[in-house]
Formats: structure tokens, sequence, C-alpha cells
């Protein structure tokens, strides 16, 4: 690996990042990997102009595409596109041992469109990231699968399962159908069998159609959307524990990313208390629901709160199992990133082992230790 | 001890129709009861079947003792359903009318009248028709409030409602948020669409309240009415904590977007904001009550509602033990009184 010593010794994985972000570095390098016959239809190379689902304006869009400035990369190509430059930037830089890579494919209109670009992003990552710039065996991927077409995401499921650096299932919550809905248990079924997690992230900017729709109407600002997203996740816990998919799929775990965790305490005793007050309506609940939650779900830690009085947040961490539940992110290379040094203040002294590294470790059965980054300008590694 | 949130029942359809201008009595209109989402069992409280046969809540005298006697509260604030958000707002409007009609009449007057507050009842939809609604009846010394659905098309943020808004701030009347009944033109309960079991709707409905609430502190609405004050009705304060956290943590980061935004949206909400109790959230464990109701100050927030004739009534017996003692004693009564300034209206 170019710029690093790979022959050194091990390290100890102390930071895994469960959530980055990898982009392709044009559509040229991504068309390549298209399904054969779908290299026309999904990349298009007439007189069509690229257009983006921009009628939400997040923050500092038109000038960083709400990207970190300083991870443009050396080329100056989109920030993340650049496998060599995030090793020297994240995983160097920052101190990350082992990186989730989660890739955010565009949504389609049509389903066997969706599955096909999803297809098509798998064969991207596997190559690009998990092989040829994977030398020091940090990266590691997820399968993205259509949360449109469940029966062809469970055939890609076993199309990759087994592969050495592909950990997980990643499906878009966005199709207005809740989690716990039967349509996507061959996703689940696939997914248990081979015991991936299910890994969940949402799309900041997309069609209209794949926007949660509530049933108050849609939000003026930016800043009234981003908030409100940690609701789509509290509907989705809810369809898992009360639709029952955890007594249909026992061995199944489900990640939510990037949509806060702090809404997980209320919404476990509100389950809680409307499981107690009204059992013979979901007879296959056997367990209370908070009790499936702390077994099957996990939640990424970025992007962290800052509440108007600091120690409200670690008394409210303090209530929380956080030592079970959480799994350190960052973002990377998104402008909303939470740095791990930074983040890690916040956790108890007792959970911190297990939100830095131990939980992810052992959801997604890592190794514990990695081969060292020892750079060889300096000869010595920058963590 | 004031119950700040009780849903009396018309009869029948009938005895709406008696209510309505002539010109609407013959129109067909849904049913009170929600069509997909009514509760296996029935809505009401079994308990609360008389013999007769009479639907919950539609009884004065019975409701009557039911609260102040069984329950022991002084006063309750009346806030009827209506029957969904209808294509024909007029038709909308002209049921809110005749609900407001018949709450005066039969409930605010009289020897069980005078422990009952009420609800004025608009449709945001017609605001021309809200606003002027709103006039008729603010004087009206029973009526404390105006009602509107929680279900939108738009939410309250928005622009088009400001007038009807204005006209509750000037009459010194907070706007209560429920959701509303019957079936009309509404998009399904959760953003990730139509949920499959009862306790999935019944758990999350409540919550769709922070739709309205955020888009209002973003569209700036509560600096442009600075007397007005909404209340939450179906509860939801327990995912406040966590959702306003997540807003005041962006507010630095948004502020070009939304320059008229000048405090952190937790700064709103004492002056602006209120929620009705329900038994069904917030924290069991005794320890953890006090400090959790410290926490965005929500002992300044919640008042006490027994959702009288709903399935999940309550008591005060069931809120938390571990409350502290003024916190107690605000959400059981002094929040509300000095939010409908109730004091003022008995004497």
């Amino acid at each position: 690996m170019a710029g690093y010593d790979l022959s050194g010794s091990v390290k100890e994985v102390e930071i895994v990042d469960c959530d980055v972000h990898p982009y392709e570095r044009s559509v040229d390098q991504l068309r390549e990997y298209a399904p054969k016959g779908w290299e026309k239809e999904l990349f298009p190379s007439g007189r069509e102009i690229s257009p983006a689902f921009l009628y939400y304006d997040p923050p500092d869009y038109v000038h960083a595409r709400s990207m970190r400035y300083d991870a443009v990369t050396p080329s100056g190509d989109r920030p993340g596109s650049d496998p060599d430059f995030a090793t020297e930037q994240l995983l160097d830089g920052a101190g990350i041992d082992i990186a989730m890579l989660q890739p955010i494919p565009v949504l389609e209109r049509l389903p066997e469109a969706d599955h096909a670009r999803r297809v098509t992003t798998n064969n991207w990552l596997a190559d690009v990231w998990l092989d040829k710039h994977n030398a020091h065996g940090r990266w590691r991927g997820a399968i993205s699968v259509s949360m449109r077409d469940p029966v062809a995401g469970a055939r890609e499921i076993e199309r990759w399962a087994g592969h050495p650096y592909m950990c997980q299932v990643l499906m878009c919550p966005q199709s207005r159908v809740s989690f716990g809905d039967p349509w996507f248990d061959p996703i689940y079924e696939a997914a248990s069998r081979h015991e991936l997690p299910v890994a969940t992230h949402v799309m900041g900017l997309g069609p209209f159609e794949f926007t949660p729709l509530n049933p108050v109407g849609n939000q003026t600002h930016w800043h009234d959307f981003l908030p409100s997203w940690s609701l789509l996740y509290v509907s989705h816990l809810m369809s898992l524990v009360f639709d029952g998919t955890f007594e249909k799929f026992p061995n199944l775990r489900v990640v939510f990313t990037e949509g806060a965790f702090s809404w997980v305490l209320p919404t476990m005793w509100r389950m809680d208390a409307y499981w107690r007050a009204r059992r013979s309506d979901v007879p296959w609940v056997k367990r209370s629901p908070s009790e499936y939650v702390k077994e099957h779900v996990r939640f990424t830690t970025q992007p962290l709160e800052e509440p108007p009085v600091s120690s409200d947040y670690k008394e409210y961490l303090g209530w929380m199992d956080v030592g079970s539940l959480l799994m350190f992110s960052s973002d990377y290379p998104h402008w909303s990133y939470d740095a791990p040094h930074w983040a890690s203040r916040f956790f108890p002294r007792s959970a911190l082992n297990a939100i830095m590294r131990d939980t992810a470790i052992e959801l997604y059965r890592l190794p514990r230790t990695v081969l060292e980054l020892t750079s060889r300008d300096s000869g010595r590694s920058m963590v | 001890m004031v119950d700040a949130s009780v849903q009396p029942s018309f009869r029948s359809d009938a005895e709406l129709r008696d209510y309505l201008a002539p010109e609407f009595r013959s129109r067909a209109f849904p049913s009170v009861e929600k069509v997909w989402y009514q509760a296996p069992g029935g809505d009401y409280h079994p308990d609360l079947w008389g013999e007769d046969g009479v639907r919950p809540g539609a009884d004065a005298d019975v409701t009557a003792r039911f609260l102040f006697e069984t329950i022991g509260a002084d006063s309750a604030i009346l806030n009827p359903l209506t029957r969904g958000n209808l294509p024909d707002y007029i038709l909308n409007s002209a049921i809110c009318a005749a609900t407001n009609r018949w709450l005066a009449e039969r409930w605010l007057e009289g020897d069980a009248g005078t422990t009952f507050y009420g609800t004025i009842r608009v449709n945001p939809e017609d605001v021309g028709g809200a606003v002027a609604e709103i006039e008729r009846w603010a004087d009206h010394p029973r009526m404390v409030q105006i009602g509107v659905p929680l279900q939108s098309r738009e939410p309250f943020g928005k622009p088009q409602f400001l007038p009807i808004w204005e006209a509750a701030a000037t009459h010194g009347l907070p706007v209560a948020v429920h959701v509303t009944g019957g079936a009309g033109i509404e998009y399904p309960p959760t953003p990730s669409g139509h949920p499959r079991t009862y306790p999935h709707y019944a758990a999350f409905m409540p919550l769709n309240y922070f739709y309205h609430l955020s888009t209002m502190l973003v569209e700036g609405t509560f600096d442009k009415l600075e007397d007005l004050k909404f209340v939450f009705a179906d509860g939801g304060a327990d995912l406040l904590t966590p959702l306003i956290w997540r807003m005041d943590t962006f507010w630095r980061s948004f502020r070009d977007q939304t320059p008229w935004m000048t405090r952190y949206p937790s700064e709103s909400l004492r002056e602006h904001v209120r929620f009705c109790t329900n038994r069904l959230e917030g924290p069991v464990e005794e320890s953890m009550v006090s400090p959790w109701m410290r926490q965005l100050n929500k002992g300044a927030l919640l008042m006490f509602a027994s959702h009288y004739p709903h399935w999940s009534l309550a008591s005060p017996a069931d809120l938390p033990a571990g409350l502290d003692g003024d916190d107690r004693e605000g959400i059981l009564w002094r929040n509300a009184s000095d939010l409908y300034g109730l004091s003022e209206r008995s004497s």
C-alpha cells in the first residue's frame, strides 16, 4: 500500500467506526460495475443532464456538497472517493482501526433498476475498497439490497455471503413499508441464516415518493426536517417489535445508522407500556419490547446531541444501557462528522470499550487485531 | 386537580344533525370512530358502557360524577372530537360550529356545567371560517381554548394558518392539538407507512406532534405571535427531550437559512408549549422520574389528563412515583390553571 509499510507488527483494535461513506470517483468508474444490459439505463450518456434531488437544502451543499472541506482528495476529487486518502485521513489520522463502509446508492424509480443499482454498488465496493485498496484489511463492506425487491435482495445476499470483508446487509428505510412487514422477510431470512446483521441508513436527498411522509405534512427547511428523521426509526423499531419479526427470526440483528439514539430510551418505555396494556392485540410478542431491543438492535452514535445543559447528556446516557446498545460512528466524510476522541468523552467510562469497539467486534465478528499502519515517510504511525 | 383533556361524545349522529345548520342536515359524514385504527374491543374504556347502552362520554351527569367524584377533579377541559379532514371544508366547518353549539348548550350551562370548561373546535382548512368561529365564541366565559386536529396536510407552522393562531392569541386562547376521529383526507399515521398492529398505531400516533412543533419553531411562529400557546393533548412529552436536543444541536449550523430563529428551539418551550400527560409514557423507575422531569423543565410543561372516556383512561394515581412535590402540583392543577386562567374565570 502506497505510503504505508504493512510488514510490521499488528496492533490491538481500539476503535471501530460503524458509519463511513465511500463514494465513486466518477460515473465512469461506477458504470464499469453495472450488471450486463443495465449500463445505459443506470448511467445514461446521451444528452441527459445529471439531476439532483435538491428540494431540501442541506447545510453548505452549494460550496462543499455537505462534506468536510478538508476531505477533498489530493487530486481534487470528491471526499470519500479515494480509499488511500481515506486511509491516511481517517484510519491513520483519526485512529480508526476498522471502518464499516456504508455506500449510499441513489434510489431508482423502478424496482428492477433499484436492484441493479445496488448490484452495481456491491460490485464496485468489493473490487475497489475491499480488494484493490484493502491490503491493510481495515475496510469492511455492506451488501446493499433494494427495499423495493426483497426477493432479488435475498439472491444478492447469497451471492456475497462468505466474502471475507462483507460484514452486513444494508437497506434504505424509506419505502413507506415498516420493517416488520412480511414484505422484507426474504432479506431477513437470508441475512440471519448467514449471520449477517441488517443495517439501515437514511437517504437524505431522494425522490418525494421515498421521503418520509407523515400525517401532518412536509416540513419547510432542513432544520425541521432533519431532527424528525429519528421518528422514522421510532416507527420502524415499533414495527419490528409489534409485528413479531424477532420471534420469526431469532438470529436477526438490526443496526440503525445515523438516526441518533437518545430517542431509544423513551421509545422502549412507551413500547413496554403499550405492550402491557394491549398484549392481547399482539399475542405473538412473547417478551417485553425492550428485551427485544436489547438483544436484537444496535444504534450508531453519530450525531451526538449537545443539549442546552451539557451535564444533562451524561445523566441521560447513564439511564440507557449504552454499553449494550451503541456502536461508535463518525459519518466520515460528511460535514456532521464526529471525531472519535471528541465523541468518546461523552460516554460513561465503564461503557467506553464496548461503544468504541467491543459491541461492533461481537456483532460483526471482527478480528481483535489489525495490521499496524507504519508511514513510509516517518517510519512511525501517526497515532 | 384540573383534568386537561376529556372527550365528550354526541349520543348519536342524529344528535349532531340536530345542531347542524339546516342546509347541512341531509349531508353524510363519517362516524366519530376511526375506520382503520379503532382499538380491538373499541376505543372506549369497557367499564364506561352504561346498561342503557349510551355511548361513553355522552351523558353529562355520568361524566361529571366520574370526573368530579370518582377521580376527584375540580374542573375538566372538554375537547370533543370532530369527524376527520373532509374535502368539503365548508361542511367540516359546519360540523365544528354544530359541535361548539352543542357543547355550550349541553355541557357548559346548568349544574353539570359548573366545573366544565370547553374548546372551540375549528377547521384549519377553512381559515376564514375558523377565525369567524373563534370570534363567535371567544367571549364565552367557559370556552378556554381552540381545538384543531393533529392530522393535517401541512404542518401548523406554515404561513396560511397564521390568521387562525393570531385570532387565538389575541383572545388569550391556547390551541389544543388532538388526534381527531372519523375518516378523511389523511396521510398514513407513521413515516414508515401504515402500521400493521394496533399497539404500533397507538404508541406512534401522538408523536406526530413533533412535525408540527419543529416547523412552528423553525418558521418563527411563536416569535410572530408572542401570546400564542399550543397544547399537544395526546401527550408525547417523553420524546420531547431527545428530539428538541437534536434541534438545538443543529440550530447554529442551519441559521443561514433561518436567520429569524434567534433563540435555541428549547428556549421557546416554556412560554409556548404544553403537553397533556399519558399514563403509557415516561419513566417508570422511581429514581429516574425527578431528574427526567428536570431536563428541559418538563415539570412546567405537563398537565394531567384522564382522556375520559378512552380505553387509556388515567387518574392521578397513575402519575409516576418519584415526582417531586412542586412538579406534582404543577401537573395536577397549577400548569393548567395558569394556562387557562381558571382562577380568574371562576371568580
